[in-house]
């Protein structure tokens, strides 16, 4: 049967059918093989509209709605413009500033794919056209994305924090160092990786000019995450107010929205969010059966069930989280793992916060493994030009980046923990 | 034949539209609420749900057109290294299969709205509306899907846009 | 192996079940004491069984949320499903009468009408759409937490912007003056927290569960309203059960439910525990002003009428009797 689901997936993928049909098609089968023939197809619609039927999810098109109208009005290409301005005498100067964007928008959005969308839309184009090599960039772009999960806000952690009664407060504060050092390691690996391109430095006047450009662009973020933390609006909301803000700089500022340009930026967040929104009814409708026929549960339980030492089950518990982050998006890990892995970790005398930092990184994997990888996916839904083949090259080394800090946080668990006793 | 073939064209694109034109609304309500509730102190009891539905319908109301344009991933991994003949049965089959998929989708969610129609199944809000309607997005979403494959049966293309891994 | 020694038990307790694989699921986290309850309904029919017959179970919502619980129930896609009387009432409206706020007063009164008249009625507006209740799985009562001021009457929810789930609660909301907001619920910790909203509504167990101690200041203990889960089973996978195993079920399910229903009230009462020693500023809602509370509260008793036809009168009317 997992032969059946592993080789049925591979081969859809691998004679071209989309990502989202090959999803819900093997879905189908196996519900069609496995539990109780045609029958179990009452159940496809229901998941379908269940899959979507999610405020948060209204959020994700409007995003990419929004830095579809950064990108055409030009608002994208002044900040970029300005970053360089300040940055392009380092190695690697604008790779970096990219990782500093996805780190301010993880911090208001609590979301890895809206933080993905929406800063490399605008990152993306103009990195690759000063020279940045464009698989070096997609890797930082799905990377940097997935910090949206662990520096707080964070879905997830509330998540966890629902399914074992742990302090969501906690979790957060558990989640910033280990967020700072992510980020941190995440810059100076691509300042490395990209350090044979750096410009000479701007004069102070370009500099003041290029900030003056961008200053409209600039206020977007401002407004933003200052309406996110005074409570004006929520995250999923801060997309709305994105999109309108956009809207006005682009009408009133920039004065190059035309009725052409409209219905070309309509076309795209179509495409795009339907593509997006598509493969996520997909993994649901095969979470759905997988989980039906226990297989998820299996492995965890095999994986855990064995009398070796409390540092052997943890290692095995990481590459079962890796092995199902390829496949399932990461709420349904979340819900079918935590309640077993839970008392499992609690009884070896492991701390349930920093498991909970351990739980969030391998969630951050799971958004960039493939097949299914939303991070991937987005990413590759910004630009024809870009293959998934590439993408994942590019987010490699940013994965082993991810996996030494996992192994890191073993040997030093305070790197979560320091925090949190001062809470309460 | 023509004349049909266009018209389903044309009938795709117009949906895309439509869905574009939710999500538009999606940001209207949305921002509606924000203004209403925080500088007002007067929250909607609308544009939550109205929201979560006019997503669900652009998703299914824009995904044939990401059909027809090759928006959807696929992996290219095999397909960008066998030849001509051997790429252009893999699209058939693809089609196929996606048409198989499609068919499903429809079939069955035209059964499911007429069992929620049935019981009256009503939204869990002040609202209460009939949840029929907003599960109707599925099956006409699945219509547009079956016609989309079709037409790319018909086409009997493959994807050009893609690179090599 | 296995299967022969499952026989010689069966046959060694003297009763033999047809092998039954029973796919259960439900939506709540693995410490709630319902879900207690559901982990020893399982343990107790696959023992008395003998293991003949099989229970698979699906908690925290990884198979289905509640949104889309009953749609599956109804149609086969799972055996059994447990889901809140909320959910309930958008197919069935007299199961909203859990909504209806102060129609319980407490515990004992809750039981003794389950097993009633009233239970009946609701069984039978059940059964109506397809689905057997085996069990009445008592939440616990609803009550009001906030980030703004202590809510001493109904006056003082004037302004007021609280996070609401279901029709009738929000309705509720509306009648003491203050406005329903609908958010997802992963938002509403951080909602709470930065003031989006002033309030949430929910049970003590819940609010312990999900910290609200630390993004609100102020709990109304005013039990509003009882959160009732229902267990149901696929109306026509069931008559096709033996009538030992259906016994058995039902036995089973009818223990569990008393066992709930007392845990529910202990949890009640140690989770409120636990937001006063959090630091959480209570007021308790004293029994003589109860009424005010009630009176203000009658335009969601119209309502609930409307909706909910000649079933829903007469389950109003029983209630008002006790
Ligand atoms: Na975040
Ligand atoms: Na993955």
């Amino acid at each position: 049967m997992n032969l059946f689901f592993a080789g049925g997936l591979a081969t859809f993928l691998l004679i071209g059918l989309p990502v989202a049909f090959s999803l819900g098609l093997l879905a189908v089968l196996g519900m069609y093989l496995f539990n109780g023939g045609s029958v179990a197809f009452d159940q496809v619609p229901i998941i379908a509209y269940s899959a979507l039927d999610d405020f948060t999810l209204t959020a994700l098109p409007m995003y990419v709605l929004m830095s579809q109208i950064l990108v055409v009005s030009g608002v994208g290409r002044d900040l970029y413009e300005m970053a360089s301005k300040w940055f392009r005498h380092f190695p690697g100067g604008l790779a970096i500033a990219t990782v500093f964007c996805c780190t301010i928008f993880s911090a208001i959005s609590g979301s890895s794919v809206a933080t993905a969308v929406t800063v490399g839309v605008v990152a993306l184009p103009e990195m690759v056209q000063r020279g940045y090599k464009r698989r070096y960039v997609l890797g930082l772009l799905a990377a940097g994305g997935t910090l949206g999960i662990l520096i707080p806000p964070s879905v997830p952690m509330i998540i966890y924090g629902s399914l074992t009664g742990e302090s969501v407060g906690q979790l957060f504060i558990a989640g910033v160092v280990p967020g700072i050092i992510l980020t941190l390691s995440f810059m100076i690996f691509a300042s490395i990786q990209m350090r044979h391109i750096k410009e000479k430095p701007a004069t102070w006047n370009e500099r003041w000019e290029a900030s003056k450009k961008a200053i409209w662009g600039l206020l977007l973020p401002v407004a933003i995450i200052g309406g996110i933390y005074s409570g004006i609006f929520t995250p999923t909301e801060a997309a709305a107010v994105g999109v309108v803000l956009s809207f006005l700089i682009a009408i009133l500022v920039y004065r190059n929205l035309t009725f052409m340009n409209l219905k070309k930026i309509i076309l795209t967040t179509v495409n795009t969010s339907a593509m997006i929104l598509f493969i996520i009814i997909g993994a649901k409708l095969l979470g759905f059966i997988l989980t039906m026929l226990q297989i998820p549960q299996q492995i965890t339980e095999a994986a855990t069930g064995t009398d070796v030492s409390p540092w052997v089950i943890l290692i095995v518990i990481n590459l079962v989280l890796l092995g199902l982050g390829m496949f399932l998006e990461t709420v349904s890990i979340l819900v079918i793992t935590v309640p077993m892995l839970y008392p499992i970790i609690t009884a070896l005398g492991f701390d349930p916060i920093w498991f909970a930092i351990i739980m969030v990184i391998n969630m951050e994997l799971a958004l960039i493994t493939p097949p299914v990888g939303l991070n991937l996916f987005v990413l590759k839904g910004l630009d024809n030009k870009n293959s998934l083949g590439e993408i994942v090259k590019g987010v490699i080394p940013y994965a082993l980046i991810m996996v030494l800090f996992i192994i890191l946080m073993c040997f030093f668990p305070q790197i979560a923990t320091y925090f949190v006793g001062d809470v309460q | 034949m023509n004349t049909l073939y266009k018209f389903s064209d044309l009938l795709i694109k117009y949906a895309a539209y439509l869905a574009g034109i939710l999500i538009f609304a999606t940001t209207l309500m949305t921002f509606y609420e924000v203004l209403s509730r925080s500088f007002f102190g007067m929250p909607t009891a609308w544009a939550t749900e109205l929201s979560t539905y006019a997503i669900i319908g652009s998703c299914f109301l824009g995904t044939a057109y990401a059909v027809r344009t090759y928006a959807h991933i696929t992996v290219d991994l095999l397909v960008n290294r066998v030849n001509n003949v051997t790429r252009k049965v893999f699209a058939y089959i693809c089609n196929a299969l996606g048409l198989l998929f499609s068919v499903i989708l429809t079939g069955y969610g035209f059964s499911h709205i007429s069992l929620t129609f049935e019981l009256g199944t009503t939204s869990t809000s002040l609202l209460r509306i009939p949840m029929y309607l907003p599960e109707l997005f599925i099956p006409i979403g699945g219509v547009l899907l079956i016609i989309a494959f079709i037409l790319q049966l018909v086409d009997g293309d493959v994807h050009k846009g893609g690179d090599s891994l | 192996s296995n299967d022969d020694g499952a026989t010689e038990n069966a046959e060694a307790s003297g009763e033999e079940y047809e092998p039954a694989t029973i796919r259960l699921a439900y939506n709540l986290p693995p410490d709630h004491h319902i879900s207690h309850g559901i982990e020893q309904f399982v343990q107790k029919i696959e023992e008395e069984s003998n293991g003949q017959i099989e229970m698979q179970v699906f908690a925290n919502g990884q198979l289905l949320s509640d949104k889309d619980m009953n749609q599956s129930l109804l149609t086969g896609g799972i055996e059994m499903g447990m889901n809140s009387s909320t959910i309930w009432s958008s197919t069935v409206p007299a199961m909203g009468i859990f909504d209806v706020p102060y129609v319980f007063e407490d515990y004992e009164e809750v039981g003794e009408s389950l097993n009633g008249e009233f239970g009946d009625i609701l069984r039978s507006e059940m059964e109506d759409v397809g689905v057997k209740v085996l069990m009445f799985g008592d939440y616990g009562f609803g009550q009001f937490a906030n980030n703004q001021r202590p809510l001493e009457s109904p006056e003082d929810f004037a302004g007021m912007k609280i996070r609401s789930v279901g029709t009738l609660p929000s309705e509720l909301i509306q009648a003491y003056g203050a406005s329903p907001v609908f958010m997802g619920g992963g938002e509403v910790y951080m909602g709470l927290q930065r003031e989006t909203v002033d309030g949430a509504t929910s049970g003590t167990t819940a609010m312990v569960q999900r910290s609200y101690d630390e993004v609100t200041d102020y709990l109304t203990v005013n039990n509003y309203a009882y959160f009732e889960f229902i267990l149901g089973v696929n109306q026509e996978y069931w008559d096709d059960l033996p009538e030992n195993t259906q016994t058995l079920i039902e036995e089973t399910a009818n223990e569990t439910e008393e066992w709930i229903r007392h845990q529910t009230k202990l949890e009640d009462e140690e989770t409120l525990q636990v937001l006063k020693d959090r630091g959480m500023e209570v007021y308790e809602v004293p029994a003589d002003e109860l009424d005010v509370w009630k009176e203000a509260a009658m335009p969601v008793w119209r309502t609930f009428e409307d909706e909910a036809g000649e079933a829903g009168e007469k389950l109003l009317d029983i209630a008002e009797e006790e």
